[in-house]
């Protein structure tokens, strides 16, 4: 086993990470920008090193200066957490040739799946269903015409290096294609410095439905059930819930099993996840493999009973996966709510700042992974995630009145953060019956900014919010009438001497 | 005794009176309210019978930011005096509305997309400001002509500072 690991990573995902090394003896190392010198992850870690100024790219991007210090702290194996550098082939190399452990797959897994058009190719292979269109990039727009109208409209337009929705269009009509084919094609190239384009058929109101996969230096793999993660917003996750509502044991056996073909397709070594879209029919279909630990992985541990970052360590130190399928089963549901440092109300601009209260929510079923604390920074610099919360109960219903508690006793202040638009989401009837798809907050909550989504809450606290307006300002006013006629009082005495 | 008119979230409004003696007047109805702080930003209200606790933040001008049980609410505290007032202005100065628009959080100025003189409708975007590494386009909630531009392209901005104003 490791002796030293090095989180290449900072807030929540560090926390959590150095808690794992905790658990297993291990000394947890971590490093911070200039921007994070008091941040909750250094205050956690057994040792922890400056690596940079602020900006990512100096800081935690920042390849040669992490290997660098690792080799300077005797470190054993670096946990690249998500994000950063977690699936960045040409770091995961470096790593592997400086004789460092990289808790993670191959560079060779990682660089297979990030090229879009070859993993689809690879998939395609191994029998796991990919959505219809190309494996290859397409050279040029009537080329790709010509295919869209073959396998019909709407289609997509994605960029074969891409990811987060950039280089992405989706087409209705056969007059949009060459416009739209041009806007993807400069997107992607200045997104990721390469112009190259497939086509997809566009899969109508789909679900995210996601498999998280695991396996070992000796080619035994598991899977750890699914997670749905449909509520999003441009892509990005907002709530994760595991099992899915969507699926019954049928197609969990079916889209668990592509699942396990496509970790098998790269020689997936550690924990993974296969993403895909599922239309109404419950058809399913590859949409790409993320190589690293997801940032909803909890739910998944919430509802196995197991500690996803202690087996990614022990897998990548060598030991055999001690699981066995036939001994896993789904225990009761979890949901996760990201917890944001952004303006809802103001097109989600991201709000900083210093946190000047917080309070946790506790109790049975609550879990919070946090990369905050009272008195933290939260800086311009990094992704606005403030803390994810989960909660567990024996049943979907159970596990949502939890969250909808939780939601209540979780208290941040200083910074304004998302937690509001939770309460919505979760009454809201498609959320509750499990008709919701991935177009569910664009098309239900956006046209409803600013304030009118606030209609439809059950709760209004507009009165009580007045009141405690007013004896706060009352109090502040007796509070400063009573200082100034002590300062009066005083220099009346001073006077006397 | 105080005499409060609060607006809450820009939509509801509340006369209230406070008085020593824990009972407060609100819109006419007399209740038992009591706060007690529980830190700078915690307090707890005893409503009658009825206990919330409610972290605030104090902002300029008589503004707070109340969190109470998961959501959010914005209030504007005057006295019945200022609000008379701000009402006497508001009626003045109806026939020019000049709207300040002002940074929603510090950031960097990628672009400025409108220039001083240009008219605006609602939703027109009128700059590019960079924070966290996100592009965020800044629309007018306002329709007039721009009449002031105070930063340049590449410019940092502090949250709240006045980046142009229209009219």
């Amino acid at each position: 086993m490791f002796k030293r690991i090095l989180i290449a990573n900072r807030s929540e995902i560090a926390v959590r990470i150095i808690a794992a090394c905790k658990e297993l003896g291990i000394t947890s190392v971590a490093i911070y920008s200039e921007a994070d010198k008091n941040s909750l992850h250094v205050r956690f870690a057994d040792e922890a090193y400056l690596i940079g100024p602020p900006q990512a790219s100096e800081s935690y991007l920042n390849k040669e200066k992490i290997i660098q210090l690792c080799k300077q702290k005797q470190i054993d194996a670096i946990h690249p957490g998500y994000g950063f550098l977690s699936e960045n082939a040409e770091f995961i190399s470096m790593v592997e040739k400086s004789g460092i452990t990289f808790i993670g797959p191959s560079s060779k897994s990682v660089f297979l799946m990030g090229e879009k058009t070859s993993a689809r190719k690879l998939m395609q292979q191994n029998n796991v269903p990919i959505v219809p269109g190309t494996v290859e990039p397409i050279e040029n727009s009537e080329i790709g015409l010509k295919i869209a109208k073959e396998i019909g409209f709407p289609v997509m337009l994605k960029a074969a290096a891409g990811g987060g929705g950039k280089g992405m269009r989706k087409i209705f009509d056969e007059s949009e294609f060459e416009s739209n084919f041009q806007r993807a094609q400069n997107e992607s190239l200045k997104a990721f410095g390469k112009s190259e384009i497939y086509l997809e058929k566009l899969v109508l109101n789909p679900k995210h439905i996601e498999v998280q996969v695991i396996g070992d230096m000796y080619g035994n793999y598991v899977h750890l059930f699914e997670r749905e993660c449909s509520v999003q917003r441009r892509h990005q996750k907002v709530v994760e819930e595991a099992p899915s509502i969507s699926i019954n044991c049928e197609i969990r056996n079916k889209i668990t099993d592509a699942a396990i073909l496509a970790a098998e397709a790269c020689n997936y070594v550690n924990a993974g996840t296969v993403e895909f879209l599922m239309d109404k029919n419950k058809d399913f279909y590859f949409l790409e493999m993320n190589t690293r630990l997801q940032v909803e992985h909890p739910v998944t541990e919430m509802i196995t009973g197991l500690d996803l970052v202690k087996l990614q360590i022990k897998i990548a130190s060598g030991e055999k996966l001690d699981l066995k399928q036939e001994n896993l089963k789904i225990n009761g549901h979890a949901i996760e709510c990201r917890i944001y440092a952004e303006d809802v109300e103001n097109n989600f601009a991201p709000s900083i700042g210093k946190i000047n209260h917080h309070q946790l929510a506790t109790g049975p079923g609550v879990r919070i992974d946090r990369g905050i604390e009272i008195n933290s920074e939260v800086p311009i610099y990094y992704d606005p995630i403030l803390a994810k919360l989960i909660t567990w109960g024996k049943d979907r219903g159970e596990s949502i009145e939890r969250m909808k508690r939780a939601l209540k006793e979780y208290q941040i202040s200083g910074v304004t953060t998302n937690i509001p638009i939770f309460n919505w989401i979760l009454n809201n009837k498609k959320f509750v019956d499990g008709s919701f798809d991935i177009n569910f907050l664009d098309q239900d909550f956006i046209p409803l900014l600013p304030d009118k989504w606030k209609k439809d809450l059950t709760d209004d606290y507009s009165e009580i919010a007045a009141i405690i307006s007013a004896l706060i300002k009352d109090f502040d006013h007796n509070v400063n009438y009573k200082n100034k006629v002590s300062i009066n009082n005083q220099w009346l005495d001073q006077n006397h001497e | 005794m105080n005499d409060f008119r609060i607006l809450v979230n820009n939509d509801k409004k509340y006369f209230i009176q406070t008085n020593d003696n824990g009972i407060i007047n609100i819109n006419g109805e007399e209740k038992a309210a009591s706060i007690t702080k529980l830190g700078e930003h915690s307090v707890l209200l005893k409503l009658n019978e009825k206990l919330y606790h409610a972290v605030y933040t104090k902002l300029q001008n008589g503004n707070y930011t109340i969190h109470i049980e998961g959501l959010i609410y914005n209030s504007t505290v005057k006295t019945k005096l200022q609000d008379e007032l701000a009402e006497l202005t508001a009626q003045k100065s109806k026939s020019v509305k000049r709207v300040e628009f002002k940074a929603p959080m510090p950031g960097l100025i990628l672009k400025i997309i409108k220039k001083s003189g240009d008219k605006v409708t609602v939703g027109a975007p009128l700059l590019i400001l960079e924070a966290m590494k996100m592009e965020n386009e800044m629309k007018s909630t306002i329709s007039g002509t721009i009449s002031n531009v105070y930063f340049k392209e590449g410019d940092s901005v502090e949250k709240g500072s006045t980046i142009l104003t229209i009219e």
